[in-house]
């Protein structure tokens, strides 16, 4: 330990630290400020990045001795006498906030930079930007915020009109209502809340893919100082999973081990540093098993090896066969005058949000409660209830402000129940984080796909037939897989229509971390393939391939060929827009070789019909409390990840009451308080919260009404709700909110309100009807312009333009948000992102080596929201947060086909293959 | 993650420490070896903290007739922003750009980037293109240079010894009646920011005032187990106009460089790629 001084924000410290301490780890637990975010600890992502003696420095992989006697600043100093920095407040105006995580460490650097560069140009921001990640944006709104704010350094006034953010009605684009708190890094973060007196747990993780384990010798670390507990799996044996179907994980590896990274262990001490010492002493003794690392590995007879579960049907790795069948498929191939056969392969692919999972467990009279970054407080309240064996109402689940989820947060997992397990134990509070290489090891994420695809179409461009026949490789354990597994193929019925349509799915297990839904859940991969090949069958056609999609798409108010009931439909003015702005007709198959414009379209869920765990629970409750104040509090089991759910909550709540935002309090996520909503998964939440929250609010203003129209004399009917007053068209009543709150709580006190969201009941009656039901589906379209560098193989997207018919946008500033977050990932999936596996061994498990796409990467993105206005959705509306990623990857392909003629089969397109296909192509234009 | 650290703050300071000490690594801007540590950790590891050592000759630039002199210390950010460089030595500019990302340029050092001897080094690879000449500081102050060429001896191996610390980096003025120099560094990665080099080039040639190249430097990255100097490449060039290169010169010229390149494949690339692409960029630099 030596002494060490620092001035952090003008104030003057004098610490303790050890010498190996980093500073991002003196900042936050030593002297408090968790504003400064840790993603990676690698230096590879930029939120810890802080200013020392002026200049960005990133915190986490900096010895905090290094800076002896410096001044430092984090984003705590950048806000001044309570007002936020112009540079802040342009963040927060720009919508460049989502999830928050990314955002301290952004702010800090775009700061130091535009101060040493008042005048940047767009691309200067993006380089100074790069070493940021941001995983929710696109970076698009960052770089607008940047750029404005330099602007107004350099004393150019700006047009740019202030989003209103007073005034409560759908459709006005406004920040979240949490932006201000994000921007200056007071929003607690799981990682960020403390608690006296807590242990920390590390993990002693499985070195081998496919294990039995002998023995845990654990006394050597149970005898060191400041060890508190080390927990195996034998003390866990309740299997849990998110789906009833699949509870085939247990907490930590019993027995045997599945995966390379899998917990065998967990060790609670005093410190993190002391418990990760601790695990490099236990001892495990294993007996390697044959692995199965491959789908084909896992989809054969496996002989006399030992499977992967022995609770599978026959004798391989086979986890589920999902198959639906629709029309004739031999009568369509034989009408179809083009018909293709094609495979493709992708490889799986990571959520990378930006902040690692971290959770707290404690127990007292109350039972268990736990702060976790989840998706799912609800599905999580019930795995934890079973595996800790206890009845529901004693178990409490709280969602701090979380860093980002896109389905990866969205299965309750083996770390939070280990922790809840210690923390009763040791009666002590449990804290884990896990480190960026645990997320990539924990994964969840996007299945690895092998497919093969038949489609057929007539001569004049109407689809005939679509066969797909596809494995994905699920990785050790079930998580959402069922579901990704029909998704795969009952996706792909529309927007198209098809009478003969047909899919075979196999999920297979094998010795690798497990795979789950990951945003476009399921469909991604297969969509990618489907729009590619309509775009080889146009070129052999020789019909432009917008006008073959024209021909082919469903109408509104249709039925898909497998009973979707389609409703709101705005395929056609997506595409469109989009062609219309690319300049579609002059540039596809026009441009000199090496560059090329591609076309994709999309189509997604907006919230699952049927609820994961069979009950009749509404979909989602919300309930409203209006007290003597006039505040109307809105408390929902929402989770909001940083898509904007909260704000959306209060925009619908204000909007049906007439009354100002600042009348609205959201309290979400917090199992005790809140009604269940199922939580953020499968792009349900603005459907069924917001039509709950709108059911809520309808129900409180008949409240108001009525008790107005009783002391009034007047019928209800006659009342209207606007700009925080209550009126009769001949204004013989005229209130202003808080009279109408008076009367309103005279003799009765705080009103409470509830409001509900079922689904209809829909589908079919055959098995697998109920898989991709919902009460309404999004469509989307891109178009993207790239180039190719013929010399590296090297493809550079130029532009990319997308619109997405979300219904009714309650929030354009966060729907155009989550379309350019998606289209962004679309881009790392079809560029650079993979999972590279070496006999087991995930070796990129880092921000380094696993290439999300930077801020440099990233090209002009050109966003348009489509409304369509829903019948049965809130105002409207739809979902916005997963459809529109799926036609962005196959567009980007397509335009390298009219670029170079090379048809992509593989994710990502990496330069490597690209040149190789160039090469090959080349031969044999000279061997003709 | 454990270790001790150390902050010498004057050369003297560091030498002493350097003699003191049995079981030591040195951190410069710390990136790497942080990174290291956190893979493996090193029990009783001291690391000598260079960062705060005052000294003109570690942290400064110096410019005489001869050459310019850059202290092992100077950060990534310090020679983006250093003009002699950037007008002289574009390569060198061009390479220290494309590091990592800016909060990693604002520690790494040019030290660092050439004692981590990684093959793809971006700046080492430039420096390898000038020429350049390590100047080698031993625990007892006296100082040896040896060539760039020579301090790499392998992958991650340099020819330092035991107790010597990298002090500076010379490298020699432009050739008498120079008139133009073509001096770039291309880096070819998935990713423009970011980015380990899959294949780098650095080339810094200068010409006369005909257009006569009198003076090349070629060096490659990401393509053998250390940064290589295309010795017979360069040679081939001496003589020609630099704008009157014909296609087949190209090729053979691409061809020369290629023939240092011995790569593996590896996550990042094959190898197959990463020879096609040197092949590529190489003849294409004349364009």
């Amino acid at each position: 330990m030596q002494v060490l001084k620092l001035t952090i924000n003008g104030k003057k410290h004098e610490l303790l630290v050890d010498e190996h301490e980093m500073l991002s780890k003196v900042i936050r637990e030593k002297v408090g400020l968790t504003g400064t975010k840790i993603g990676c600890e690698q230096g590879s992502c930029g939120a810890c990045t802080v200013l020392v003696n002026k200049e960005p420095v990133l915190s986490c992989i900096t010895p905090a001795m290094r800076f002896d006697g410096a001044e430092i600043t984090t984003i705590e100093g950048v806000s001044k006498n309570g007002e936020l920095h112009r540079l802040q407040e342009k963040f927060v105006e720009k919508g460049a906030i989502q999830c928050g995580f990314c955002t301290p460490g952004m702010v800090m650097t775009a700061l130091d930079f535009v101060n040493k560069n008042p005048n940047p140009s767009v691309h200067e921001i993006q380089d100074a930007l790069s070493g940021n990640v941001c995983r929710c944006t696109g970076y698009k709104k960052i770089i607008e915020a940047v750029a404005e704010y330099a602007q107004e350094v350099k004393g150019e006034k700006l047009k740019v009109k202030s989003p209103e953010t007073t005034k409560g009605t759908v459709g006005v684009p406004r920040p979240y209502i949490e932006a201000t708190k994000k921007v200056q890094g007071i929003a607690d973060y799981a990682d960020d809340h403390k608690f006296k007196d807590a242990l920390h747990v590390k993990f002693v993780k499985s070195i081998y893919p496919h294990a039995n384990i002998l023995r845990i010798d654990a006394s050597e670390a149970l005898a060191m100082q400041g060890v508190r507990y080390v927990a195996t799996g034998k003390e866990l044996p309740i299997t849990f999973g998110v789906l009833p179907l699949s509870q085939d994980e247990t907490a930590m590896a019993i027995d045997k081990t599945r995966y390379a990274g899998e917990i065998v262990a967990a060790v609670a001490a005093d410190t993190e540093e002391i418990a990760a010492h601790a695990c490099k002493h236990i001892k495990v003794k294993y007996e390697p098993l044959k692995e199965f690392l491959t789908i084909d590995d896992s989809l054969n007879d496996i002989g006399t090896a030992e499977k992967i579960h022995d609770t599978t049907k026959f004798n391989n790795n086979i986890h589920k066969k999902a198959e639906l069948r629709f029309g004739d498929q031999q009568q369509g191939l034989k009408e179809a005058e083009v018909a293709l056969k094609m495979d493709f392969e992708m490889i799986g692919i990571n959520h990378g949000f930006t902040e690692p999972h971290a959770s707290t467990a404690f127990w007292d009279e109350n039972g268990l409660t736990m702060i976790s970054a989840t998706q799912v407080t609800h599905y999580l309240h019930r795995a934890l209830a079973k595996t800790m064996e206890v009845p529901l109402g004693r178990v409490r689940v709280i969602k701090p402000y979380l860093g980002g989820g896109f389905g990866g947060k969205g299965d309750p997992f083996a770390h939070e129940i280990i922790v809840a397990h210690i923390a009763r134990k040791t009666g002590k509070p449990v804290r884990v984080k896990l480190s960026r290489e645990e997320v990539f090891l924990n994964n969840h994420g996007r299945h690895p796909t092998k497919m093969t695809i038949q489609l057929g179409a007539s001569k004049d461009g109407f689809l005939k037939v679509l066969d797909a026949d596809v494995a994905i490789d699920g990785g050790a354990y079930g998580s959402f897989g069922v579901v990704t597994s029909y998704y795969n193929g009952v996706l792909l019925q529309a927007p198209y229509k098809l009478n003969n349509f047909g899919f075979r799915t196999f999920r297979v297990y094998t010795n690798k971390p497990q795979c789950g839904a990951m945003r476009g859940h399921g469909a991604v991969n297969t969509r990618f393939a489907v729009e590619s090949m309509i775009d080889e069958i146009a070129h052999k056609i020789k019909m432009d391939p917008v006008e073959m999609r024209m021909k082919n798409f469903l109408e509104p108010n249709s039925l898909t060929v497998g009973q979707y009931r389609i409703t709101s439909n705005g395929i056609k003015q997506a595409i469109k827009t989009v062609t219309e702005q690319a300049d579609w007709k002059n540039k596809h198959g026009k441009m000199p070789h090496g560059h090329g414009f591609g076309v994709a379209c999309g189509f997604f869920i907006s919230g699952s019909a049927l609820p994961i765990i069979w009950n009749e629970l509404p979909q989602s409750v919300v309930h409203l409390k209006l007290d003597f104040d006039g505040r109307v509090l809105i408390t929902s089991g929402a989770n909001d990840i940083g898509q904007g759910s909260d704000t959306m909550l209060a925009i619908i709540v204000a909007e049906v009451l007439g009354i100002s935002m600042d009348k609205t309090f959201v309290i979400a996520a917090d199992t005790l308080i809140t009604p269940v909503d199922l939580g953020s998964y499968s792009s349900r939440v603005t459907f069924m919260a917001g039509n709950a929250a709108k059911d809520a609010a309808e129900n409180l203003r008949k409240e108001i009404s009525n008790a107005i129209a009783k002391k009034k004399n007047i019928a209800a009917e006659e009342l209207h709700f606007s700009e925080n007053r209550i009126f009769s068209n001949d204004k013989s009543v005229d209130l202003s909110w808080d009279e109408a709150i008076e009367i309103l709580t005279a003799n009765r006190g705080a009103v409470n309100v509830s409001g509900k969201y079922i689904s209809p009941k829909l589908g079919g009656d055959f098995k697998g009807a109920g898989a991709g039901l919902s009460p309404s589906y999004s469509f989307s379209s891109c178009v993207a312009e790239v180039k190719v560098d013929t010399e590296t193989g090297h493809v550079k997207i130029v532009n990319i333009w997308g619109a997405h018919d979300c219904g009714k946008a309650i929030n354009p500033l966060a729907v155009e948000g989550q379309l350019e977050g998606s289209w962004h990932m679309g881009m790392g999936q079809v560029m650079t992102e993979s999972m590279d596996y070496y006999n087991g061994l995930l070796i990129n498990n880092n921000f380094l080596d696993y290439k999300i796409p930077t801020s440099l990467d990233t090209p002009p993105i050109h966003t348009n929201i489509i409304e369509s206005i829903d019948p049965e959705g809130p105002f409207g509306a739809k979902e916005t947060g997963e459809g529109a990623i799926h036609a962005v990857l196959p567009a980007i392909a397509n335009a390298v086909y009219d670029a170079v003629g090379i048809r992509i089969t593989k994710l990502p397109i990496k330069a490597d293959e690209v040149l190789r296909l160039l090469k090959e192509k080349s031969k044999k234009e000279i061997a003709i | 993650m454990e270790f001790n650290i150390i902050n010498p703050k004057t050369k003297s300071e560091l030498l002493k420490t350097i003699r003191k000490e049995k079981h030591f690594r040195f951190g410069a801007g710390c990136t790497d070896l942080l990174m290291e540590l956190k893979k493996n950790s090193d029990e009783g590891l001291t690391v000598i903290n260079l960062s705060q050592v005052k000294d003109a000759q570690f942290n400064g630039v110096k410019k005489s007739a001869k050459g310019i002199r850059l202290g092992a210390m100077l950060t990534a950010h310090q020679i983006v922003m250093n003009e002699d460089i950037k007008n002289n030595f574009p390569v060198l500019h061009e390479a220290a750009l494309s590091l990592a990302s800016t909060q990693i340029r604002q520690v790494a050092t040019i030290g660092g980037n050439l004692c981590t001897a990684s093959p793809s080094g971006d700046m080492a690879c430039a420096l390898v293109t000038l020429e350049a000449d390590c100047e080698i500081l031993g625990a007892n102050g006296k100082a040896r240079t040896i060539p760039i060429t020579d301090f790499f001896t392998g992958v991650r191996k340099t020819a330092l010894k035991k107790n010597e610390v990298l002090y500076g980096i010379f490298i020699p003025s432009k050739k008498k009646k120079v008139k133009n120099i073509t001096s770039r560094f291309i880096k070819i990665g998935a990713r423009r920011s970011m980015e380990c080099s899959v294949v780098s080039l650095a080339y810094h040639i200068q010409t006369d005032e005909t257009g006569k190249i009198i003076h090349a430097g070629v060096a490659i990255g990401a393509s053998a187990p250390t940064i290589r100097f295309a010795k017979s490449a360069c040679g081939f060039l001496i003589g020609k106009k630099f704008k009157n290169i014909s296609q087949r010169e190209k090729e053979e010229f691409a061809g020369k460089v290629l023939s240092y390149a011995s790569p593996i494949t590896d996550i990042r690339a094959t190898a197959w790629y990463r020879k096609e692409v040197l092949f590529n960029i190489s003849k294409a630099i004349f364009e």
